[in-house]
């Protein structure tokens, strides 16, 4: 298979239009299912179309599909991390007493938001993103987050500033 | 949140330094005229803040538990595995075949399909032509003896193509057959919607024997499986989402909603104090936005929003 370097190769609609086809099969090499792989296919092509770390290609891009799978596999890592919050919100769910569980109606909504706080806290370790909720969610104080996490109050404004500015101004 | 990166790390930092201040409880007057100071010290302060606001209300109301359950909870095993086996990308076999397993998940097997806030236009070879309203699905089956469509979910407009097999379309309620003209089908939770637009149809309800139900060209009506509500007129709203309009005359805000809600992500819903005031207008659906604004203006309510999921209209206070 010889790369392309097409004058389509310069802008992601043409890298669209000459790999999306491949970059489909490579997906679903590795999900086994058409529809997601056609799913985030999309996806790797909307992340390279919005992704502000790209800017606009001058040259034609000398590798084109290790190009693609680099960040098909940043996209397919995002989905795998959906699946498993999706599961851990299930169970959550089940454990929940009957007159605390939300009605099913919210429950999509719920999970919708709570996907895209996971995203605003990614990469903060988990105590942090605990304390953050306790502040936010829960609407607790430093006192009583110290308390419930067994640490400092100092520790607690550290985590509560580092998931704030990751959550707020992505930093 | 693409926002979020156009505020300089300086700005973010003092932004993030007097929402601690605040969290701590209320501010003393000195330090409350401080923060109002740095607020209004700059634009993009005040912009900051506002963005750190919206932020905030697109989470409040998040049941805390299921939030630390999920969010706060550190990677299971199964993300673990998964992450894993991501890094074993590019070994085929063994690999792929654990992923297969794990992630697969059942293909959506409708012959066609419209995704939500939506609609499609299909030409079938026939000459018919369907249109699918936001979330619908159909299975178009046509063999020598007649032109089937199953209705799987939400609501289609069939135009009917000349050809002498019959053309029908099947529902979890029966089957309407359409002779020729334009007929509107919706599925509803336990009914079937049945709009004649142009030309007559027969309903045939799946528990009752005998005659089908003759349906008069601008007559609609709902039917179960076991009997058929009396028809009438149609109205002003009739087909109308073809054109992507949603057409109120006199139109209960409750039910309104329930319409809008159709072409939206999340919950769109009223309190029962508001939900019989009447409303009147027609409203473009491409956005669901301005439709939800537009109704402050126009009747006694407030529209508030828990997350950007989560709506609900309440009386004005």
């Amino acid at each position: 298979m010889t790369a392309v370097t097409s004058p389509a190769s310069h802008s992601i609609e043409g890298l669209y239009l000459v790999h999306r086809r491949w970059l489909t099969e490579w997906l679903r090499s590795r999900l086994g299912c058409p529809d997601n792989a056609a799913d985030l296919a999309q996806d790797t092509f909307m992340r390279l179309l919005t992704a502000r770390e790209v800017t606009p290609i001058h040259e034609p891009i000398r590798e084109p599909r290790a190009f693609l799978t680099t960040v098909a596999k940043r996209v397919l890592f995002n989905h795998y991390r959906r699946q498993d919050l999706e599961r851990a919100y299930l169970e959550a769910l089940a454990q929940m007493p009957e007159p605390l569980a939300p009605c099913e109606e919210h429950r999509a909504i719920i999970l919708q938001t709570l996907l895209e706080l996971d995203a605003l806290l990614d990469g903060l370790p988990a105590v942090v993103k605990r304390a953050f909720l306790m502040a936010q969610v829960d609407g607790l104080g430093y006192r009583e987050i110290a308390d419930e996490l067994g640490i400092s109050v100092a520790t607690v404004k550290r985590y509560l500033h580092k998931a704030a500015m990751r959550c707020y101004f992505a930093l | 949140m693409n926002e979020a990166r156009t505020f300089s790390p300086q700005v973010a930092e003092q932004a993030v330094q007097w929402w601690l201040e605040l969290q701590d409880g209320a501010l003393d007057p000195r330090q409350q005229q401080a923060w109002q100071r740095w607020l209004h010290a700059d634009g993009e302060h005040r912009r900051a803040w506002e963005h750190m606001q919206k932020v905030n209300q697109q989470f409040a109301g998040l049941p805390g538990p299921l939030a630390q359950a999920t969010v706060g909870a550190p990677h299971s095993p199964g993300r673990r595995r998964a992450l894993k086996a991501l890094l074993l990308l590019g070994m085929a076999g063994a690999t792929t075949l654990a992923l297969r397993q794990q992630h697969w998940l059942p293909p959506l097997v409708a012959d066609y399909r419209s995704p939500l806030g939506q609609r499609r236009q299909l030409q079938l070879d026939d000459g018919s032509r369907i249109h699918l309203n936001t979330t619908s699905a159909v299975d178009v089956r046509f063999d020598g003896s007649q032109r089937l469509i199953h209705l799987l979910e939400g609501e289609i407009m069939l135009t009917a193509g000349g050809d002498a097999r019959p053309l029908r379309i099947s529902t979890d309620q029966g089957l309407v057959t359409a002779e020729r003209g334009q007929v509107n089908v919706r599925q509803m939770l336990n009914s079937t919607w049945v709009q004649a637009l142009h030309g007559a149809v027969a309903i045939q309800p799946a528990a009752v024997q005998g005659t089908p139900l003759r349906l008069a060209d601008g007559q609609q009506v709902e039917f179960e499986r076991q009997r058929v509500n009396p028809a009438r007129p149609l109205d002003a709203n009739s087909g109308a989402w073809v054109d992507g309009m949603l057409i109120a005359a006199h139109m209960r805000l409750g039910d309104f909603l329930a319409e809008v809600g159709r072409y939206r992500r999340g919950q769109l819903d009223c309190d029962a104090s508001v939900a019989n005031l009447l409303l009147s207008g027609s409203f473009p659906l491409g956005n669901t936005e301005r439709i939800l604004d537009s109704l402050e203006a126009a009747l006694p309510v407030k529209v508030r929003r828990f997350t950007r999921y989560w709506v609900t209209v309440q009386a004005r206070v």
